[in-house]
């Protein structure tokens, strides 16, 4: 383990080194991060300021859930964006060769390789939404709460890590994975707002067949006492963490699956 | 007595058994390619139904390759050299028959395999383009685990002996190929690695830095008894490194053995260009057939073993005006077809 964190710092340094060695693109970057950031502060803030309910959800109970998913989704890209993202290239091109012959874990290897610290920024981000969201909904935070808040981050992080070994993997078997990556993009796009307010066809799918309805509504129901949605359980919250679990292990497993049929390519 | 001491120096022991390095027994490597037709019609029925056909890729190769031996994996284009190396390596999974190399199965033991071997692609480079080899030194000596001692000493014999001296603090992206070449080798014995398996390791490299690659294999072979496996195109890679040949052709093996056996094989034909000074009509001799006829540039074919090049070089430069000729040298084609 300690061996994977001195690794992964060195991979952190190349890659600032790197950066800052071609001063022009590390100013622009710089620059995209702000305005980026910049952007997903004022819609946020349009949000809160300009919409009205949406279903039984006040504005600022959708930062609220809109915190949940933007934290969850950083962390869990901080470890696995560059991994699953670079996948189909590095397939197509063979450079996985390379991982496979390292003394190494290729998935732990990935991950340092990988690891982006640029996702902090969105954590942060999204911590500051789930304070003024909690602020104004004046939600008192019990030690139990506390607890449960970082057990639900957790499960729900896990859930955000398996959808991309779900929406990667499978360019292992397919030239190109756009069309996989897309249904299941869109099919998560359904979970930025309450889903209770769509019909009950959908809310079946978004709660037991891609139970993206885990990564930030039923969470979130939890801190606010709310049971709107046509398969609302009080076991939902918990249950993040046991169905965060699982995904992250079948995603594991599904990410070992294909590398196994890895082909690589011809010289 | 000798032939015991050899042996013996080929084969490292297991419990009193001596045992190969590496055993390869049956091995295959099927791909499953599918079946493209043309027009726009198949290519929307093959939406629905698709016909996939197979290639072996490698079929039934089985050999053993005992330590400090230099190995030359050689064969066509297509033949399945590379796909044999991967398969040795770790990177590919059999589809059938077996790899065990000093009792492991590379691709169920990768971690604890790949510390025992290095590989050097031609034609990819396993380096980060950013970084110089300084820092690419010490990135390896990190995920390889090597010692500072081992490292200061592998450090300086590689750079003495590639001569990158000059070259060691410039990024990767700017070298030339031949530097970079280098530079793979040199990462990929930096952990000292028992086997080291070469992919086209010369392949596009000029003469000089041919000749640096050829001794710096010849030297680790010699100071560490490392035991090598390259596969290649070039005929004189294999006259300079090798002392055993192993020959596949369509997958299957068509030769083991030593060089001196491999080079018994003559190709049956040898091609000579001539450039003439002028347009000049060549007759066909009995010696020799025209193969390619253009006005000024003509190939002719004869067959080795009833003629000598010198009679025939002697008989057009007699007779017409040779501006310039290249003979072509005996390729790996050429072989496949003398041992068939």
């Amino acid at each position: 383990m300690l061996d994977y964190i001195k690794l992964y710092l060195d991979f952190s340094k190349i890659k600032l080194k790197t950066q800052i060695e071609s001063r022009l693109s590390f100013f622009i970057l710089i620059i995209c991060k702000i305005v980026g950031f910049g952007a997903t502060g004022i819609m946020l803030w349009v949000m809160v300021d300009k919409f009205d309910f949406i279903g039984e959800w006040n504005p600022y109970e959708i930062l609220l859930l809109f915190s949940f998913n933007m934290i969850t989704y950083a962390i869990a890209g901080c470890f696995f964006y560059d991994f699953f993202v670079q996948l189909p290239k590095r397939i197509r091109t063979g450079e996985l060769d390379e991982v496979l012959i390292k003394p190494l874990n290729p998935t732990t290897y990935l991950i340092c390789r990988g690891v982006s610290a640029g996702y902090l920024g969105n954590v942060t981000v999204g911590l500051i939404a789930f304070f003024i969201s909690v602020a104004n909904l004046h939600i008192i935070f019990s030690l139990k709460d506390i607890l449960m808040l970082i057990l639900l981050i957790f499960g729900s992080s896990l859930i955000q890590c398996s959808v991309f070994s779900f929406s990667y993997t499978p360019s292992f078997w397919l030239i190109s994975n756009n069309g996989v990556r897309n249904i299941i993009g869109d099919l998560k796009s359904f979970s930025d707002y309450p889903i209770a307010i769509y019909n009950k066809v959908i809310q079946f799918l978004l709660t037991f067949m891609f139970p993206f309805g885990f990564i930030s509504f039923y969470p979130s129901q939890y801190f606010l006492n709310k049971s709107d949605g046509a398969f609302f359980n009080t076991s939902f919250p918990i249950l993040t963490i046991l169905v965060g679990l699982t995904l992250a292990f079948a995603g594991y497993k599904f990410w070992i699956f294909g590398l196994s049929h890895y082909q690589s390519t011809g010289n | 007595m000798d032939f015991w001491a050899e042996s013996l120096s080929k084969h490292w022991e297991l419990g009193g058994i001596t045992m190969p390095l590496i055993e390869v027994r049956d091995l295959c490597k099927t791909y499953e390619i599918q079946k493209r037709k043309d027009g726009f019609k198949n290519t929307l029925l093959s939406l629905f139904k698709r016909e996939y056909v197979k290639k072996e890729a490698v079929k039934d190769i089985s050999f053993t390759i005992g330590k400090g031996e230099l190995v030359g994996y050689i064969g066509a284009n297509g033949a399945g050299k590379s796909t044999t190396i991967k398969m040795l390596s770790g990177i590919l999974i059999p589809t059938s028959g077996s790899v065990i190399v000093n009792g492991m199965v590379p691709y169920k033991n990768r971690k604890e395999y790949s510390m025992k071997i290095g590989i050097v692609f031609g034609q990819r480079s396993q380096l980060n383009w950013d970084l110089p080899m300084e820092d690419t030194f010490q990135l390896y000596k990190r995920i390889y685990k090597i010692s500072d001692e081992m490292f200061k000493r592998n450090v300086a014999f590689y750079t003495e002996l590639l001569d990158m001296s000059d070259f060691i603090k410039t990024p990767i992206r700017q070298l030339s190929l031949g530097q970079k070449m280098k530079a793979n080798l040199a990462i990929a014995m930096l952990h000292e690695p028992e086997i080291l398996y070469l992919d086209e390791p010369t392949i596009g490299l000029d003469v000089i830095s041919k000749d640096r690659m050829r001794k710096f294999i010849k030297e680790i072979n010699k100071e560490k008894s490392t035991t090598v496996i390259l596969t290649t195109h070039d005929m004189n890679d294999i006259e300079e490194i090798c002392n055993r040949i192993i020959l596949i052709d369509k997958g299957k093996l068509l030769f083991d053995g030593e060089k001196e056996k491999f080079k018994q094989f003559k190709p049956v034909n040898t091609e000579v260009t001539f450039e003439f000074a002028t347009d000049v009509n060549l007759e066909k001799s009995e010696r020799y057939n025209i193969i390619r006829d253009h006005p000024l540039l003509k190939t002719i074919s004869f067959n080795k073993q009833q003629t000598r090049l010198v009679d025939v070089i002697t008989e057009i430069t007699q007779k017409y005006d040779v501006k310039d000729m290249s003979i072509k040298d005996n390729t790996i084609e050429e072989i496949v077809k003398a041992i068939q």
